[in-house]
């Protein structure tokens, strides 16, 4: 205000970029948690990876094989995500 | 037959009822077997030598980035596919445990890390062995450090408990969608599965504010 920003101005330059720094930490974990409740649209039929596995271990019996690959396959995504958000914070911080 | 919602609540009174029982008993049997494996997985983050803390720490990320209902599932499959003999229950119960254990294992290591080292230092100065140090240094202040988010991860099992349902648990959820598929009152019986759900969670929640003033030091 000191130096003349409308109040439109301090939220656009001043705020907003001060709150993402702070929420990204905290986004990112919501981001992975939204990511694995995915797994729960496959209760009512849509055909997603949990979807999925469940048909190839009810058709092949592979089960053990089957569970591995799948939460591999989520644990794999889920540490592409907190790596990319590591890097986003990374590449927001202050220079210090 | 009778077609208002509450005759047909009144019909349904005994299957919600058991239904309410087996989310509880199922809850309480994962939160306090995850519990105390929990308690073993966080120490071993902490005061484990390299190779163990490895493992754990692999196991606990592994947990952590698999969704419940996979672990669900595959606790249910895996189980048989090995020749253990199960059942529904008891492999739901594992896998919920196993997904409480890593969670309580988490909170224990922020807590007990969360510690000033000046503790430990100060025990040491006055002379007392390790294990004196935990017990009445340490453990006293991770307990009351993590009892607010071991309440958090409590609510979330009860939670979790609904993925029960998908391998045949008759829990609240479960037990609903039977009443429903009977009646047709979708809306009336989700919303009081979800009053139902809430109401256990209150009462979680009180109850750990409740510990947690009993619990504070006075100041």
């Amino acid at each position: 205000m000191a130096i003349g920003l409308t109040s439109m101005q301090i939220r656009t330059s001043i705020i907003a970029p001060l709150m993402i720094r702070n929420v990204l930490p905290s986004l990112s974990s919501t981001i992975i948690s939204l990511f694995k409740d995915t797994s729960l649209a496959a209760t009512i039929a849509v055909p997603e990876l949990t979807f999925a596995s469940r048909k190839i271990n009810v058709e092949s019996f592979r089960v053990i094989e089957t569970w591995i690959v799948t939460s591999a396959l989520y644990v794999v995504t889920c540490f592409l995500i907190a790596a990319l958000m590591r890097l986003v914070e990374r590449r927001l911080a202050l220079p210090r | 037959m009778s077609q208002t919602f509450l005759d047909q609540l009144w019909i349904a009174r005994h299957v919600i009822v058991n239904g309410v029982a087996m989310t509880v008993s199922i809850s309480l049997l994962a939160i306090l077997a995850g519990s105390v494996l929990g308690i073993f997985v966080g120490l071993a983050l902490v005061y484990g030598n390299g190779v163990l803390r490895l493992i754990v720490r692999a196991y606990t990320d592994v947990i952590r980035g698999t969704p419940v209902l996979v672990l669900v599932l595959a606790s249910y499959y895996v189980s048989s596919a090995v020749g253990i003999e199960l059942g529904p229950f008891a492999a739901g119960v594992v896998a919920l445990a196993i997904f409480c254990s890593s969670h309580v294992g988490e909170i224990v290591r922020g807590a007990l890390q969360a510690i000033p080292k000046g503790q430990t230092e100060a025990a040491k100065a006055i002379g007392l062995t390790f294990t004196q140090t935990f017990t009445s240094v340490l453990w006293p202040q991770a307990l009351r450090q993590c009892l607010p988010a071991w309440v958090n991860t409590a609510a979330e099992m009860v939670k979790a408990s609904t993925l029960l349902s998908v391998i045949g648990v008759a829990e609240l959820l479960l037990r609903t969608q039977e009443i429903i598929s009977r009646n047709f009152m979708s809306l009336q019986f989700y919303f009081l599965a979800g009053a139902l759900y809430f109401v256990v969670n209150f009462g979680i929640e009180r109850f750990g504010k409740f510990v947690e003033r009993k619990t504070a030091l006075p100041s």
